[in-house]
């Protein structure tokens, strides 16, 4: 079903305007945060385990929303080569598929494939992105490692932005964002557009026309476009704060042959993406029920591949995923007591057609089957909040329905058995804070989260990868205490958790070479954070975080048994020099050193890999002006990305902002 | 003394017996039989994304005596062979390389060679070498209609690829190459067994036959009705390790089609080394109560002793059967304990001391057993490893 079908669906229309008729949107860091302080231009929540960021604090800041999130203690991000790649990221230690990403109430996460697209949203099209590690950001289930939520882009004052940038690698782009006041109406639209030749030099294995010497090349077919289109309207209709959204996104990625790095490839992914929002915060305020919020989505998003790697082949494959969410809710207010019960129906349907599935071909126990896959999920929960003059509290059940499906979507031979899955889960977490003094807080936490098995984990695709129907969901315990202390000119914030894990879920090959997801191992996790900020002068002040990790596994396959996790740092290293020149010009120096990390399950490494990265930035402002210039890996220093590739090395950027807003 | 007396009569029934390791594939008459100085373990993850590595044993003691040879710490894509008291490390699909280990520096190798040639744009994922002598060798690549020939012992990277066969006319219909899993040298001749896959779906296999010195390929007239010049299998899909030569005879082992509901097109065949007629050996619906494993590899110890393993489900249960080539007829089951102890076999391996050394992908125990095919006893219980051996080769 493409969007506009979706759109059309009489069950939509109903739940659309449905949502029109009762609201309110319960993004509890932006409305519910009650202790916000500002520490040099950031707003950092005194919740458990929560970060807020502001729009302010993350525009010019990088290209994406993963040049914002590695600055943040306790997240890890990997990528692979460039821009429009693969991102991996890790919160606490975790795994990718552990970690929600929300845009708005959606999630974002894949129900096929457990993964998310990080990067999909340019920065201008966010408001705010709020960080939760080990649990739920309002509602919903309790992840294992954390959540990532975007908030988009919806300003109270008319404003106009116009940006741009350029830099190395072929890298342009720019963006166009115009707010206005049309009656009660607050309209915003912006488009922007990136483009990346991502040629940077790589060394290649056995380049095609002379494969017996490896040489330093600039890759090709690396480039990378990403279209965006933005269009908001939020107003007020009596009682009800309506929010209504509609993203587009185009991005084209080229994907390139590091092996031989051949110029005849012209292998690509394409993705299309459509996502309308309506939200309707609904203020009722009738005796003890204060709210009630309608969110409805709608997203399709068609990939298409092109397997052009080699010049005679022409093989393509599109995917097709279409999701529906719904979530709702209502705020009662009982004096120092908030409750917010909900339900939550999401619904997702994923489709694939292969070239070789459309002649009938390639499912045969050896190639892959195309296939349809469906998966709907029912929350119902409620999250309870405490607050008098000292204390505060939260504790968020959730109880989540699954059923999925998997049938064949193609003509074969092959004996291909429908399957069918329903499960429930229960997650839960929490926390107590406790303000000893006004500089002072100490919290603690407690959360069960789950991570359930994504459909391609639990049916494989048929080929040499296949199913398992007792695969369990991975499940963890999360116990953390949290000591924040502020003085006039510096701040302490520190962490320290134990995680288990259990129920890994890791695809192993038995002695036929034939796959299949299993749950292998159990982990425990400890891990200290510290983050600390410090005002040297009026014109120099230090940030310095340092994460600590240590982790055991615990597995009846030998060779993964008490074993450092896989594919994380366990140190962590982070800091920045702010230097305000002048009025005009600021500097700021980024310091990364992180290191233990093994990309081997079974620890064989010979080493363990560590990477130090040195970002330079200068920023000129000039009343509605800003231009800055970084430089990132100023020394370029080489380390291996996520596939343990030598990833990119030194990138300048030069960026202008002309900004107005309208007070 | 009983010991040594056991060994050297080992030695000497394997030097009258003419036999080789079953994975050093050259039976040919060239070689020179003579007793395991080492022997080469290839280790992989399970997870196919943690990395493999190669160990050296003492034959004698069974001990380690080397860890972490050829380590990769990501890409598994790999499998070994010996000549002599070289290592060769092979990389197969999108990896293309061959990289050689000497005796004196195990650690260090002496060169990493692509397997590519140039403006070749897929992996030609290298699966075997076949040695004729030190300076020459064949290179068997599932992923290309060209078998490589190499200079093993070259030093400059110019001198290594010294030629090709070339193996198109044995594509199925679209495919662009006949999917070659082994090769073989015995006699003179070349021989490799190619699954002949088309989309995924594998097509009657076949078996080629070259000449060693000139490269040709060499009319069988096995078939009148087909336009090649190989011996067409009934069984279907032969892997990596699928052929062994003994006296006259060659010998294949089919898989079937992966899923495949018809476990008798997994078959034991031979062909004569004289007129390359060929008789079905056994398949595994021979098998007593046998519904769903299918055969690997096959050793052949005598004229009335061999083995082969069969396998199926997940995780994988193998059983290891002796049986007698001229008769087909199976006679003992589970010789290694691998179906009571619920295990997986990933590879079998004879040596000229007559020892049969049997891989175990076990999830809590992986290692090599080591019997005696004198009468399937146990010399070594358990060599165990860190990550599961998926192959065993010997250094002479």
């Amino acid at each position: 079903m493409n969007i506009n079908q979706a759109l059309s669906c009489p069950a939509n229309c109903l739940l659309l305007a449905g949502s029109l008729l009762i609201s309110s949107n319960f993004v509890f860091a932006d409305n519910q945060i009650d202790d916000v302080i500002e520490i040099k231009g950031e707003k950092t929540t005194f919740k458990t385990n929560y970060t807020l960021l502001q729009r302010q604090d993350f525009l010019n800041q990088g290209v994406n929303l993963s040049d914002i999130l590695q600055k943040q203690a306790g997240i890890q991000i990997r990528q692979v080569g460039g821009l429009g790649n693969q991102v991996s990221v890790s919160i606490r230690g975790s795994t990718d598929k552990q970690v929600q990403f929300y845009i708005d109430g959606q999630l974002i996460n894949s129900g096929q494939f457990g993964s998310f697209d990080l990067n999909q949203l340019p920065l201008d099209q966010i408001q705010s992105i709020e960080i939760s590690k080990n649990q739920a950001v309002g509602t919903g289930s309790t992840p294992i490692g954390g959540v990532i939520k975007i908030n988009t882009f919806d300003p109270n004052k008319p404003q106009t932005r116009l940006s741009g940038a350029v830099g190395s690698f072929d890298l342009a782009e720019f963006s166009a964002l115009k707010s206005i006041q049309l009656g009660n109406h607050q309209m915003s639209i912006n488009l922007s557009y990136l483009t990346t030749a991502n040629n940077y030099p790589y060394k290649v294995p056995a380049p095609l026309y002379n494969p017996q010497t490896a040489a330093t090349e600039n890759l090709r077919n690396n480039d990378y476009q990403k279209l965006n289109a933005y269009f908001n309207d939020s107003f007020v209709l009596d009682d009800h704060k309506i929010k209504a959204s509609f993203q587009f996104i185009e991005q084209n990625k080229n994907l390139p042959s590091y092996r031989n790095n051949s110029d005849k490839n012209q292998a690509s992914l394409d993705t299309y993406t459509r996502r309308v929002n309506v939200s309707d915060d609904w203020l009722i305020g009738f005796d003890l029920l204060e709210q009630v919020s309608l969110e409805a989505y709608l997203e399709s998003k068609g990939e298409v591949y092109q397997d052009k790697f080699i010049s005679t082949r022409q093989e393509r494959h599109d995917y097709q995923t279409d999701t529906q969410a719904i979530n709702l809710s209502a705020l009662f207010n009982l004096d120092e007591v908030t409750a917010v019960p909900y339900f939550k129906v999401f619904y997702s349907e994923y489709e694939s057609q292969s070239f070789l599935g459309k002649q009938g071909l390639g499912c045969s126990g050896l190639g892959s089957c195309d296939i349809i896959s469906e998966q709907t999920q029912y929350h119902l929960g409620s999250r309870f909040e405490y607050q008098n003059s000292d204390w505060s509290a939260h504790l968020l059940l959730n109880q989540l329905w699954d059923e999925n499906s998997n049938r064949i979507n193609q003509q074969t031979d092959y004996a291909f058995e429908p399957k069918l899955n329903s499960e429930n889960y229960f997650t839960f977490d929490s926390s107590l804070n406790y303000q000893i003094h006004p500089a002072q807080q100490l919290s603690f936490s407690l959360a069960r989260g789950v991570r359930i098995p994504a459909l391609f984990e639990r049916y494989g695709d048929r080929g040499m990868l296949k199913g398992n129907d007792d695969l369990q969901p991975e499940k963890s315990s999360t116990l953390s205490f949290n000591y924040l202390f502020k003085a006039q000119n510096w701040q302490l914030n520190s962490s320290i958790y134990q995680t288990d894990q259990e129920n890994a879920i890791v695809a192993i090959f038995n002695s036929s070479g034939v796959g299949s997801y299993q749950n292998i191992s159990a982990s425990k996790i400890l891990g200290f954070e510290l983050m600390a900020q410090y005002a040297l002068s009026n014109k120099l002040d230090l940030d310095f975080n340092m994460t600590l990790l240590d982790s055991n596994t615990e597995s009846n396959i030998s060779s993964f048994n008490k074993k450092m996790l896989p594919g994380i740092y366990h140190q962590q290293y982070q800091t920045r020099l702010n230097y305000q020149l002048n009025q005009n010009i600021k500097l700021s120096l980024d310091v990364s050193h992180d290191k233990d990390l093994y990309f081997s399950r079974a620890n064989i490494d010979k080493q363990r890999a560590k990477r130090t990265v040195v970002d330079l930035n200068a920023h000129y402002q000039l009343r509605q002006w800003k231009i800055s210039l970084q430089a990132l890996n100023l020394f370029d220093q080489n380390y291996q990305d996520l596939a343990n590739r030598p990833a990119m090395g030194r990138a300048f950027k030069l960026s202008f902002t002309l900004e107005e807003i309208n007070l | 003394m009983t010991h040594i007396t056991f060994k050297t009569s080992l030695i000497a029934a394997a030097i009258l017996l003419a036999g080789c390791s079953s994975d050093d594939n050259n039976s040919n008459s060239e070689q020179t039989i003579q007793p395991v100085s080492a022997v080469a373990i290839h280790t992989v993850a399970s997870d196919y994304t943690s990395g493999q590595q190669v160990l050296i044993l003492d034959s004698d003691t069974y001990q380690i005596t080397n860890t972490k040879i050829a380590l990769t710490d990501i890409k598994t894509d790999y499998t070994i062979k010996t000549y002599q008291d070289d290592l060769y490390h092979i990389g197969r699909y999108t990896i293309d390389t061959i990289e050689k280990f000497t005796a004196e520096d195990m650690e260090n190798s002496a060169y990493s060679f692509s397997t590519q040639q140039a403006g070749e744009e897929a992996s030609g994922n290298p699966y075997d070498i076949v040695f004729v002598n030190e300076e020459k060798a064949f290179v068997i690549r599932y992923g290309s209609d060209k078998v490589l020939i190499i200079n093993p012992s070259a030093t400059d990277e110019s001198d290594f690829i010294t030629g090709s066969i070339d193996i198109s006319a044995y594509n199925a219909g679209t495919a662009t190459n006949p999917t070659a899993a082994d090769g073989l040298i015995n006699d003179g001749k070349l021989y490799i067994v190619m699954q002949r896959m088309e989309n995924w779906v594998p097509q009657t296999a076949y078996v080629a036959v070259f000449d060693v010195q000139t490269g040709e390929e060499i009319e069988t007239n096995a078939n009148s009705e087909d336009n090649l010049k190989g011996i067409p299998l009934n069984g279907i899909n032969p892997q990596q390790d699928s052929l062994t030569a003994y006296a006259d005879n060659l010998y294949i082992t089919s898989n079937a089609a992966y899923s495949t509901t018809d476990i008798s097109t997994s078959k034991i065949e031979k062909i004569s080394l004289d007129n390359y007629a060929l008789t079905e050996v056994l398949n595994a619906s021979d098998i007593e109560n046998n519904t769903a494993n299918v055969l690997s590899e096959t050793i052949i110890v005598n004229d009335e002793q061999g083995y082969f393993y069969a396998s199926s489900g997940w995780p994988a249960v193998s059983n290891l059967y002796q049986f007698n080539p001229s008769t087909g007829l199976i006679t003992q089951a589970d010789v290694a304990a691998t179906v009571m102890n619920a295990e997986g076999i990933a590879d079998i391996a004879l040596d000229t001391e007559n020892r049969l050394w049997v891989s175990v992908s076990s999830d809590a125990a992986p290692g090599v057993d080591v019997y005696s095919v004198e009468d399937n006893s146990l010399l070594e219980n358990r060599i165990t490893t860190e990550l599961p051996p998926v192959r065993v080769e010997f250094f002479y």
